[in-house]
């Protein structure tokens, strides 16, 4: 199983993204089934490939036969196989989502089953983006996956016609900047070690004598990928991104398509530069800004109105504090990292799934539009209350054990950083508390306008479809089991963390 | 943007100005400390290079090392690269030709034929030479410049020909009843694209098959000896190569000149030909 699972879960999902265009070409029929098998396929290879690495340590796996550094190799321990697990299962989601309508929000008529199989197409190109980048162990091959899963990702932003496309050509320009300072990067790293491959990388860099080249290569790419992650003040392409994207890609790339990079941060900088002098310098500057990116993001959260731009504006307050816990690099700190990523990818998936719904459904988004939904869905309210309450940080929830690990990182990291960072978490979870219970207040406790009342027909009964209900409800259920598996999921991922930066140590001569 | 959208404008603009000097100065004081363009005792130049230069052939049976590199050593990178490419190709078909339904304006010029007796028989000579090349140019990838990506395009840019002079080709001819359409349609081009990819990931999920890691053509049973194997294997991906950037190269074509109906199958332009 270990020899075959890494290949599949690579390979499918570039099968699955020519193999369902081409039967709605060839067939002119939906490919729903097709594609959800394909997500569950990847699926349980990302679970087999988490199990595996679990329970008989990390797999190294040369394609194509020819081993590092000539070849490229594939390493998956606790930490990609985690992330591999999240993307992958977030995809599910977002497949079932899609047939909430092959064409995202139904605002535009005349779908086909073309369109919606291209769409398809489309966001398995971007899994298989996303898991090229978890699972490499190659500089370069990683730029090559970031490039496919940019270009699908603007692709699915893009597909809801009008304001969408203008958010995705900006999201292309800032995406294309990111991708060419991170090859810039890399190329400065190739000219200085002659290698490619991240352990032998790391092993070289020690004996590099040319400092000002090493510094040039650190920045660059730290500053390409902190783009692609959203740090704070890089994150303008964001917000409109997310509010723009037709909502069974939003549900999905709200929740893992930033968080990807956070991780190819957190390898290379944490991981493979962080010997260097300039990495350690990045690291700490990193943990400032994502103290800047969780206070700004919290306060402009608070000042919107739309429901949507609002969870936009928390996301980059949630990857600042990502940021912060891979700047800080304590193992405590990465494992809070790690686990924001998680509890953060579930709630927001479930955030955007149901607030996209009901946007697309009130044919609005502003928070008076939420007014007594509460008693028409309550189901549905209580998963989305249920994901809010995680953003914030109640205890039986993801999110309390994610911030609880971040504030003892910071408490253990102390000094000025340490405490700005601590005071910064505190006051986004108060920050958070006060946007998201505005809403749910809304929701629950507030009367529809008289006006609604009038002219509604308003169908009691539940206000979202079943292709997004599901993954919103399903969603919810896995955040309470998120918060309640905590402590074996530290038990498993901290190890190999550990020990893989203490043999990146003891390998520097 | 954000909120503050008018306040942080200006700031916006000193901040963009200042990143390109600022990344300008970077660039030109990193490389000053590399080591000079070609130099044999570079990093670059010592750590792998030597295995590409004197084994590539022993071990991959290219006789081109740069191919021995793309298609074989790292053939998991052109895989992506492919994958890349027809990333573009699918997302220039979802916002530019079947956005909701709606067929584009017709681009004047492109969607129409055009030309004369000359245009037309210059092009009847040229197409089957360009596309004749192509094909010479992938399957002479191994022992010269050129393979799939090179190929592709000269194919793709042989079809644009025919489209240009003889209108789009569609389910049905073109707009000339007197010439027969050469060339896959929009939705042909779209498959033969897919197919591609398909090919290469095949040929690789083949490879795992036979007990080998994914893409590693050495264990395919296609003979003894384990160079030609992977020679004939690198042969079959650029052809997936070749399939694709031709494919995706018509999409592009068609998608920007003629849109989709709503069927999904492109028709062209309202008007007849404008004789």
């Amino acid at each position: 199983m270990r020899d075959v699972l890494p290949g599949l879960l690579v390979a499918l999902p570039l099968v699955g993204a020519a193999l369902v265009p081409l039967l709605a070409a060839l067939f002119r029929r939906t490919t729903r089934a097709a594609a959800l098998a394909l997500h569950a396929a990847i699926f349980a290879a990302a679970l087999g490939l988490f199990w595996s690495a679990a329970v008989a340590g990390p797999i190294r796996y040369a394609v194509g036969g020819w081993p590092g550094p000539w070849g490229i190799e594939l390493w998956f321990d606790g930490l990609s196989t985690l992330i591999a697990v999240l993307v992958a299962g977030m995809a599910c989601f977002a497949s079932f989502a899609q047939t909430f309508g092959p064409d995202p929000d139904r605002t535009a008529p005349g779908s086909t089953p073309l369109r919606e199989g291209l769409l398809r197409g489309a966001l398995l190109l971007l899994v298989g983006g996303l898991l090229g980048i978890v699972a490499t162990r190659d500089v370069f091959n990683l730029f090559v996956f970031l490039e496919i899963s940019s270009l699908a990702a603007y692709t699915l932003v893009a597909s809801g016609g009008g304001r969408s496309t203008v958010a995705a050509f900006r999201y292309l320009l800032a995406g294309t900047a990111a991708g060419s300072l991170y090859l810039f990067g890399v190329g400065f790293l190739y000219a200085l070690t002659g290698t490619l491959n991240m352990d032998d990388l790391a092993a070289r860099l020690p004996s590099v004598e040319a400092d000002a080249a090493l510094t040039v290569a650190v920045v660059l790419i730290a500053v390409g990928l902190s783009i692609k992650a959203a740090l704070f003040p890089l994150h303008g392409w964001l917000p409109d991104t997310y509010v723009y994207t037709p909502t069974p890609a939003a549900g999905f790339i709200a929740a893992v398509m930033a968080k990807v990079s956070a991780y190819a941060l957190l390898r290379l900088l944490g991981e493979v530069l962080a010997g260097t002098d300039a990495g350690a310098v990045v690291l700490e500057i990193m943990i400032w800004l994502g103290v800047a990116g969780v206070v700004a993001g919290g306060v402009l959260a608070v000042a919107q109105r739309a429901v949507t731009r609002m969870l936009a504006w928390s996301s980059i307050s949630a990857m600042g504090m990502i940021l912060i816990g891979v700047g800080m690099g304590s193992a405590l700190a990465i494992t809070g990292a790690l686990f924001h990523m998680a509890a953060h990818a579930l709630a927001k998936g479930c955030l955007f799934f149901g607030a996209g719904g009901i946007r697309a459904l009130e044919d609005g988004d502003e928070v008076d539009r939420w007014a007594g939904l509460g008693s028409r869905a309550p189901w549905t309210l209580a998963a989305l209350t249920v994901a809010g309450l995680s953003m914030i940080g109640i205890p039986p929830t993801a999110g309390f054990f994610s911030k609880y690990y971040l504030l003892s990182a910071s408490i253990t990291a102390g000094g000025p950083a340490g405490i700005a960072a601590f005071a910064a978490i505190i006051l986004s979870s108060l920050l958070a508390t006060v946007y998201f219970l505005r809403v749910l207040e809304a929701a629950w406790f507030r009367a529809p306008a008289e006006a609604e009342r009038a002219s509604s027909a308003a169908p009691a009964g539940p206000v979202l479809p079943r292709p997004l209900a599901l993954p919103v409800v399903g969603l919810a259920l896995l955040i309470v089991l998120t918060g309640i598996f905590a402590r074996p999921f530290e038990r498993h991922v901290l190890p190999d963390w550990e020990t893989g930066t203490a043999r990146i140590a003891a390998e520097a001569p | 943007m954000g909120a503050p959208r008018h306040g942080g404008t200006r700031m916006r603009w000193l901040l963009g100005a200042a990143a390109f000097p600022a990344l300008f100065l970077g660039l030109v004081l990193g490389m000053a400390e590399l080591p000079e363009f070609g130099d044999p005792g570079s990093p670059a130049s010592t750590h792998v290079s030597p295995r590409f230069i004197e084994d590539a052939a022993a071990e991959t049976g290219a006789a081109n090392m740069v191919t021995a590199v793309l298609a074989d050593y790292r053939g998991y990178d052109t895989l992506g690269e492919t994958a890349v490419i027809f990333a573009a190709g699918l997302g220039c078909l979802v916002i530019l030709a079947a956005a909701g339904g709606r067929p584009n304006p017709p681009a004047p010029g492109m969607s129409h034929p055009f030309g004369s007796v000359i245009l037309d028989t210059a092009t009847r000579i040229l197409v089957p030479v360009v596309l004749l090349f192509a094909v010479y140019v992938l399957i002479h990838g191994h022992i010269s410049p050129g393979g799939g990506f090179q190929g592709g395009v000269l194919f793709g840019s042989g079809l644009i020909m025919m489209r240009l002079v003889w209108g789009p080709a569609h389910e049905g001819g073109t707009h000339r009843p007197d010439v027969t359409a050469f060339g896959p349609s929009l939705r042909g081009s779209l498959i033969l694209a897919c197919a591609g990819i398909l090919g290469y990931a095949g040929i690789g999920l083949a490879a795992m098959a036979f007990g080998g890691e994914f893409l590693n053509y050495g264990t395919l049973p296609l003979g003894s000896d384990p160079a030609h194997v992977r020679e004939l294997a690198t042969l079959g991906i650029e052809a997936a190569v070749f399939l694709t950037v031709a494919g995706t190269v018509g999409v592009l074509f068609d998608t920007i000149s003629i849109g989709m109906r709503e069927s999904g199958v492109p028709l062209g332009s309202d008007r007849g030909p404008r004789e």
